[in-house]
């Protein structure tokens, strides 16, 4: 039997009068890459969120080896949190630290480290994602994509056991998105750390992802390995995929139509 | 169907004909005023529990077991003093001279018309020491220092830097509300003292020019009108002061949700917040000293 390293049993959450995700239980194998795909605003993001214990549920519950995080002390959910990372969309970067005491804090805070130790370790991680002449500038002097790479930096830092990723590959130009994928698959073959990431881009999914859970209409439409959700024969699934690679299409489209000229 | 808080929240307080009546015909009738009534008591009593939640958060967080080193706090508190308390010094050094000078000259010109000449140190003292130089340094932070902590939050709310904290495991309220409910308080403290003495100052000159009084004499009026009530209701009012601030606007902070256009509404919120709380424990304290 494989071993779980999270469990969501029966989760729900409404914003509003909207539910956004409804009734959704599942596990994620540890040592694994599980992708959480769907179409736009189908609460993939809400759902990493629950996972990871930043917005408790309305419903149900989250196990993380075991421990229900929603049901513990604040104290207990900071230290397990100190062996997460999670790597936020637009980078969530502290914008009033520079770059290198964003990547310092977690271990100043953490760790009783000596400055030359702290610097030594930034300074290696900045130096492994291309990012050592940036290390005075402040989060808004970057741009998306070294943003997006200085997160994913801050949340290796730590060397945590499991890594939560939010659209780790959108909205970055090639350069950036072969220097994240050199980063996220290395970290699954060669340390065993889990990754749960949430991707719009079934390309990535395909070439990387060990299990494939996809959300539509609020609920786990389908959970399993990435050649059963694949392969599937199932005409709905297939449908939802589509849904999913026409979208990327759309967004690719109108990237183009901004950057090729205005329309007006 | 299940309903959510939201949508129970959301449910009339008053339940009446509105289908049959509609909305506008209902918001004109005299159970629509009370339901609008009802619903704004409502928020402001929520608002409050909410704040006096927030506070014991922010004191559990205080003396729950340390988790976490302080070092990065330290840093934070540094640089929250050096705004709050030290940047501040030429304006409050500037209002406290104009303080000063104005208090004297209206006590010179109008105190002889009664006969009270005498009093003269003891109004300054009174007004200053007393009233108006810890009320008038709480405006000052609240402008420079309360606004710029609750678009501080805010948009690090806004922009997820909050939740960035959570999911390193560094608790916010360590992090950022109590180096700056700690760098807000003792900086009001010292910037109260150096206030007064600004003001004194002021005073002194102006004396100086109309009356051609020494500094001794100056002094020995001002000794001998003061009492030590009188600066340790000064120091409690500042050190109040600046809880009841850091701890206003930290808390407007936090209060936005999704959208920047949230930050401005909450700043102002936290203005109006922190100059009432400020006039009620100023009526408090002085109530309590004199009766």
């Amino acid at each position: 039997m494989e071993d779980h390293i999270i469990e969501l049993r029966d989760v729900s959450i409404s914003f509003g009068d909207d539910v956004v995700l409804d009734s959704i239980s599942m596990h994620i194998p540890s040592g694994k890459l599980v992708a959480i795909t769907g179409p736009s605003g189908c609460g993939k993001s809400t759902l990493l969120k629950i996972a990871a214990g930043l917005m408790p549920p309305d419903t149900g519950s989250v196990l993380i080896n075991g421990v229900d995080i929603f049901n513990v002390s604040r104290n207990t959910l900071y230290e397990m949190r100190k062996n997460f990372a999670f790597v936020f969309q637009d980078g969530a970067l502290i914008s009033n630290l520079t770059l290198y005491n964003n990547l310092a804090l977690p271990l100043r805070y953490h760790y009783r480290l000596q400055d030359n130790d702290i610097e030594r370790r930034v300074l290696a991680i900045l130096k492994d994602f291309g990012l050592k002449n940036e290390r005075g500038l402040m989060p808004a002097q970057l741009s998306i994509g070294q943003r997006k790479l200085a997160s994913f930096a801050r949340g290796l830092i730590i060397e945590p056991k499991l890594i939560f990723v939010d659209e780790p590959v959108s909205g970055i130009d090639a350069i950036t998105l072969n220097k994240m994928v050199d980063k996220i698959l290395p970290l699954r073959d060669d340390t065993g750390v889990t990754v749960i990431m949430v991707s719009h881009n079934l390309d990535f999914i395909k070439s990387s992802a060990d299990y494939i859970a996809l959300i539509h209409n609020n609920k786990l439409f389908a959970y399993g390995t990435r050649d059963d959700i694949l392969k599937s024969n199932d005409p709905i699934l297939q449908g939802i995929l589509s849904i999913i690679v026409d979208e990327q299409a759309m967004i690719a489209e109108e990237v183009l139509e901004i950057l090729t000229g205005s329309p007006f | 169907m299940k309903t959510t808080p939201k949508q129970r929240q959301n449910r009339l307080l008053f339940p009446v004909h509105i289908d049959t009546i509609g909305r506008n015909e209902y918001n004109r009738s005299m159970a629509g005023y009370f339901d609008t009534l009802g619903r704004w008591v409502l928020t402001r009593i929520g608002s409050f529990f909410d704040f006096c939640a927030y506070n014991i958060l922010v004191l559990k967080s205080l003396f729950r077991k340390r988790h976490g080193s302080l070092e990065s706090g330290f840093m934070v508190l540094f640089k929250q003093v050096f705004f709050t308390g030290v940047q501040a010094l030429p304006v409050i050094a500037l209002v406290a001279l104009a303080l000063g000078a104005i208090a004297i000259v209206q006590s010179l010109t109008q105190l002889p018309r009664f006969g009270g000449e005498t009093f003269v140190g003891e109004i300054l003292i009174t007004v200053i020491v007393r009233e108006l130089g810890p009320i008038l340094t709480g405006f000052i932070v609240i402008g420079r220092s309360g606004t710029a902590i609750t678009t501080e939050i805010g948009n690090m709310v806004v922009q997820h830097e909050i939740e960035a904290l959570e999911a390193m495991g560094i608790d916010p309220i360590r992090y950022i509300v109590l180096p700056r409910v700690f760098g807000v308080t003792a900086s009001l403290v010292a910037l109260n003292i150096y206030f007064d003495i600004f003001a004194l100052v002021g005073g002194f000159l102006v004396s100086k020019m109309v009356l051609v009084t020494s500094l001794s004499v100056f002094l020995r009026e001002i000794v001998s009108s003061m009492v030590i009530a009188d600066v340790i209701v000064s120091l409690l009012k500042g050190f109040i002061f600046g809880i009841l601030i850091s701890s206003i606007c930290t808390f407007r902070g936090f209060s936005v949700r999704i959208s920047s256009t949230e930050v401005p509404q909450m700043t102002s919120k936290a203005v109006v917040g922190s100059i009432t709380a400020l006039f009620i424990a100023d009526g408090i304290i002085t109530f309590i000293y004199y009766f």
